[in-house]
């Protein structure tokens, strides 16, 4: 199965995704899929990257379908969709309790 | 409340404008991640998920309404609008930015607030009964000693990088609200025989992959000792924890393998090689702080009750609301009010900022400007007028903040779980939700009594779900998120650890079963008998067959 | 390497680490295991043991050379990791219960952060690890001008002595 990369941007944290030479994106969509036997260069990209301080963490996920890329980890879907939690903000304000989007496309 | 002078205020300083340093070394690459994580984790500054997280220390628990106005500010201008109270009597900010968390942190100092030892492997925050100062069973302020242990443990030389974390509780009252028995130190106020004031040490406690009930280490200890004996401990611990295996860091690991009676004795004769003057806390010292925390004066009115049960009369969720959600105050015709932070299908523990303002404007109108922050992920407005419960209600209500759940199935305690943190095995706040909107009846709630439901997302139990009468625990299980139950654990008054009652259940399953325990409860209970009372007396069996026999 | 001192500032070394010592003396400024400190030294000879220095790991127990102690001129502690703290209360331990005065020196895996925290323990000395600079530790050491806690450097002025001699100047 093909693999992306991801990491935590150092200045802020963000969610990352590598995309292409410097570019990485905020959105899961942009990330570049390789191939399995191309994983340990993709690694080497991240921990380039970490060494210019630019991300931390980085690490290879294998991912299920490429465009847009989904992984089978929970994890990965909350990471790259945001929190299953529903929005505060609204809850607080409208008794909704019906409507609760979860991370990735089947949660 | 504690003052800060100007010593604390130039130590806070500093405090800052260190970290802002290291905040630029990192930035410009001149410290790696290896060596710039450990500084700030001491500055309670993690990466999770999906950004940096904060955790902010409320001391003891207690918070002036400008405290809690900065909070608000910082969740509006940092974050995205909310922050998290935690069982830990701290708030944590989700979608922080290293680049600015030093500014962050200089806001906060402007009230005195700060980050310092909110994490790593050090003395953490102190944490105490939030109904201190307006509880009627108090036999001493617990703030007074908390804070005594806070400048005492605040950038502690010697006791900054032991083999693990390091939590002390301190109660004053005779029903312990503050779970001391499940701290690596618990502290209860008491007087001996002759009157004098002075400490139950519990020693050894904790939750995690090992949840230990703290045993008894020394029956009294005289008040003026306490920091010459923490020293003792602490040092004990620093030099035997063990620190090969992260997972038998903890000092109650220590404590159980050396048996509490040879642990005891070891610290007492550290005890008798350290200097009594050195580390002796003051009488003056004492009195200062006691001066600090005493209450201004509140008018007894004793006449407030019998007007205030016409009024419950007329509206039966103010009755409600009035059961759960107050508490008798020592001053007669006051009440300790908590403001739910679960409202039905709510994230427990997490405010909005509009919230944090409204709160803060309310303590300074009904409660003398005072809040506390509960483990149970509540707020505390201690001190306000039975005369003013009405008002008081209708301003929660506005903003959703009087769900008459405290202390009931609703009031769930749940850690962020999947959604947020990175050690997670599973998501802890969907199943509130979820369990929240299957008891959404909040008067069949109060027919159900007292029932305490907390949630962790792994094993290292920040949901506190082995002192929970009712406990979750998420696991990953081939990729897939299942979770555990246990039944009778204890976190209120008695602390006990829960057991786990069989094989575990998937996301929907996991509801179904909490209901099942609950309407099992219902035909098992005696007249009166509460769900923990019954548990006791049936034990597990009838649970386990309901949960699992049609299976 | 570089040692520095409680100010921060680089001094003159004075001592170097043997691995094994000739048995006819002079020894002058050496530093060995407990193992040959044992061997070699008597623990009676004050004049001798004031020209030799220990180094301790953190598994080594001070306990065991308890009688030299005291005529020591020297004691390194080792820090294996700067996370394993085990030093900080050796150091106190050796400056309250054996009465030490002489150069307490930290070594190892030692941040420039930490720097407070060795000398108001107890340390007089830090080997300076190669990736970092004096002027890393001086810096450090000048973060702070207060702190909580008495500690055996009262050269630092302790927010508890200033509570009890200078009126409160408390928060505006
Ligand atoms: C989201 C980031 C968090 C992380 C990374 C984290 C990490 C941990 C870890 C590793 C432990 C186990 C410690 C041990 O057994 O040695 C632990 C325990 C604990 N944490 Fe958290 N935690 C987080 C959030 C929270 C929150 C939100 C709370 C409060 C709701 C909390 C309160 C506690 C408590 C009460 C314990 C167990 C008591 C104990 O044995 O110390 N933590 N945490
Ligand atoms: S219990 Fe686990 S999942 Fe929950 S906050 Fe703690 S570390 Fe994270």
């Amino acid at each position: 199965m093909p693999f992306i990369l991801s990491a935590n941007r150092l200045r802020d944290g963000a969610v990352v995704y590598f995309a292409q030479d410097d570019f990485w994106s905020e959105r899961i969509e942009d990330a570049a899929a390789v191939p399995e036997d191309q994983v340990l260069e993709l690694e080497k990209v991240g921990l380039d990257a970490e060494e210019r301080n630019y991300v931390v963490g980085s690490y290879a996920i294998e991912v299920a379908a490429v465009s847009p890329p989904y992984s089978t980890r929970l994890r990965e879907r909350i990471r790259s969709h945001g929190p299953t939690v529903g929005d505060l903000q609204k809850r607080a304000a409208v008794e909704d309790h019906q409507s609760r989007p979860m991370g990735g496309p089947e949660g | 409340m504690y003052v800060y002078d100007s010593l604390d205020k130039t130590l806070l300083n500093q405090r800052v404008a260190e970290f802002r340093d290291q905040v630029k070394r990192r930035l410009d690459g001149d410290l790696t991640e290896d060596q710039f994580k450990p500084l700030r984790l001491m500055n309670g500054l993690y990466l999770q998920l999906h950004a940096y997280m904060l955790r902010v220390a409320i001391p003891y628990g207690t918070l002036s309404s400008d405290q809690m106005r900065k909070l608000a500010y910082i969740a509006k201008t940092y974050d995205r609008g909310y922050g998290h109270f935690t069982t830990r009597q701290n708030i944590q900010f989700n979608w922080i930015e290293l680049s600015t968390a030093p500014d962050l942190l200089y806001d906060l100092s402007e009230v005195d607030l700060h980050a310092i030892q909110t994490s790593g492997n050090c003395i953490r925050n102190v944490t105490a009964d939030p109904y201190a100062g307006a509880a009627a069973d108090e036999l001493d302020d617990p703030r007074i000693w908390s804070e005594v242990i806070r400048q005492w443990s605040t950038l502690h030389p010697e006791f900054s990088f032991l083999p693990r974390k390091f939590k002390i509780a301190v109660t004053g009252s005779k029903a312990d609200r503050a779970a001391i028995k499940f701290h690596d130190i618990g502290l209860k106020i008491v007087r001996n025989n002759e009157g004098v004031l002075g400490f139950a040490v519990y020693v050894g406690g904790g939750q995690g992959r090992t949840p230990i009930v703290a045993p008894l280490i020394k029956s009294f200890l005289p008040a003026q000792d306490l920091l010459r004996y923490l020293d003792a401990v602490l040092r004990v611990y620093n030099r035997h924890g063990r620190r090969d295996n992260i997972y038998k860091a903890r000092i109650k690991i220590l404590v159980d393998s050396m048996g509490a009676d040879s642990f005891a004795a070891e610290v007492a004769a550290e005890f008798d090689r350290l200097d009594p003057e050195l580390l002796s806390v003051r009488d003056e010292d004492v009195s200062r702080l006691r001066d600090m925390f005493a209450q201004p004066f509140l008018r007894p009115d004793p006449d407030a009750s019998s007007s205030l049960e016409d009024l419950v009369k007329k509206s039966p969720r103010l009755g409600l609301w009035f059961k759960s959600n107050t508490h008798p105050h020592k001053t007669p015709g006051y009440s300790i009010v908590t403001i739910s932070l679960k409202p039905i299908g709510g994230i427990p523990g997490d405010a909005t900022a509009e919230q944090m303002f409204a709160v803060a404007d309310l303590a300074d109108r009904f409660s003398l400007g005072e809040i506390r922050v509960t483990y149970t992920q509540n707020l505390i407005l201690p001190h306000v007028r039975q005369a003013d419960l009405f008002v008081l209600w209708q301003e929660l209500e506005r903003l959703n903040l009087a769900t008459p759940n405290v202390g009931l199935a609703s009031d769930i305690i749940a850690c962020p779980g999947l959604d947020y943190c990175s050690l997670a095995n599973a998501r802890s706040i969907p199943i509130s939700q979820r369990i929240s909107d299957r008891f959404a009846d909040l008067n069949a709630q109060h027919d159900v009594g007292p029932l305490d439901i907390r949630i962790s997302g792994c094993i290292n139990a920040c949901g506190h779900h082995h002192a929970g009468h009712i406990g979750i625990l998420g696991v990953d299980k081939k990729g897939e998120e299942r979770y555990q139950l246990t039944l009778g654990g204890q976190g209120n008054g008695e602390s006990e650890v829960g057991k786990i009652v069989g094989p575990g259940f998937d996301e929907d399953g996991i509801v179904d079963a909490v209901e099942t325990v609950v309407s099992t409860y219902l035909t098992l209970r005696t007249k009166g008998e509460e769900f923990s009372q019954t548990l006791a007396r049936t034990g597990q069996g009838p649970f386990k067959e309901r949960l699992y026999d049609n299976r | 390497m570089t040692i520095v001192n409680t100010s921060g500032d680089a001094v003159e070394q004075g001592w170097r680490t043997v691995e094994s010592v000739e048995s006819s003396g002079p020894h002058h400024g050496i530093i060995v295991s407990p193992a040959i400190l044992q061997d070699s030294f008597d623990e009676s000879d004050s004049a001798a043991l004031s020209q030799v220095g220990v180094r301790l790991t953190v598994d080594d127990d001070v306990s065991e050379i308890a009688a030299y102690v005291p005529h020591l001129g020297l004691i390194e502690l080792v820090f294996a990791h700067f996370k394993d703290g085990r030093p900080y209360s050796a150091a106190t331990t050796i400056r309250r219960d054996y009465k030490f005065t002489h150069e307490l020196r930290a070594s190892g895996d030692v941040l420039p952060d930490q720097a407070i925290f060795l000398i108001r323990s107890g340390f007089s000395s830090v080997d300076v690890p190669d990736q970092f600079t004096a002027q890393e530790f001086k810096k450090s050491l000048m973060a702070y001008s207060v702190a909580y806690q008495s500690a055996y450097d009262s050269h630092l002025s302790l927010i508890d002595e200033l509570r009890r001699s200078t009126p409160d100047v408390a928060a505006e």
